[in-house]
């Protein structure tokens, strides 16, 4: 099982960050190729391993990077609203130097100011794989 | 909001669709209903392979529609 085991200065501030790359979705990817269309190339992010989402989320702004249009819709709901609808888009997740892809992963775009994280790796991705978060050494592991 | 028409499309055609395919994924563009299918992926090859780099929805057929819970703010205030 490839893994990635990263240790951070302050790991309780900053929190589980791990970069990783986004790509339109395998199924688009091999549809794309097959039509002779240029794929367009990965947006490197920073995503916060979040055990509080149920679902992985990117900064608004990624999907129309890659052209990526909306298939797919859900309610979410936060601290402070209500349940509404929000559009899904499907995307590839790469771990760069551990080689590890999560192909088509539905993800809904979010706003993240001030939180210097691109997005979220909710528990749709988790459940996936195995996360350990060692507190009192200032690191986590991610394996899948 | 995106994907409008196809889920009053949904809305519309939800009870016939539980009666007949409860689990299975529909493939949505417009007004009309392209297909049903086993899982997701064939649901979203379809509506690639159909309608290209467009709109279109892939909806799971539920009774009751999940709410994804985030405990940190992800969209505007």
């Amino acid at each position: 099982m490839p893994s990635l085991t990263a240790r951070l200065p302050d790991l309780q501030r900053i929190g589980p960050v791990v970069e990783v790359l986004i790509s339109p979705s395998s199924i688009l990817k091999e549809i794309l190729q097959k039509e002779g269309k240029e794929i367009p190339r990965p947006v490197l992010a920073r995503m916060l391993i979040d055990t509080g989402a149920s679902i992985s989320a990117i900064k608004k702004g990624i999907a129309t990077q890659l052209g990526l249009k909306p298939h797919g819709i859900t309610k979410i709901a936060t601290p402070s609203n209500g349940a509404f609808q929000c559009p899904l888009y499907d995307i590839d997740i790469l771990f760069p130097i551990h080689h590890m892809v999560i192909p088509n992963v539905r993800v809904i775009e979010g706003i993240f100011e001030g939180q210097n994280i691109d997005g979220l790796i909710g528990r749709d991705i988790l459940k996936l794989g195995l996360f350990i978060y060692t507190g009192y050494d200032n690191s986590f592991s991610i394996a899948f | 909001m995106s994907l409008e028409q196809e889920l009053k499309t949904y809305e519309k055609e939800k009870e016939k669709l539980l009666a007949e395919a409860k689990g299975k994924f529909v493939l949505i563009k417009g007004d009309k209903i392209i297909g049903v299918y086993a899982s997701q992926e064939d649901a979203l090859a379809e509506g690639y392979k159909r309608f290209g780099n467009e709109e279109f929805l892939v909806k799971e057929i539920t009774e009751i529609e999940p709410v994804n819970f985030f405990t940190r703010p992800v969209v505007a205030e």
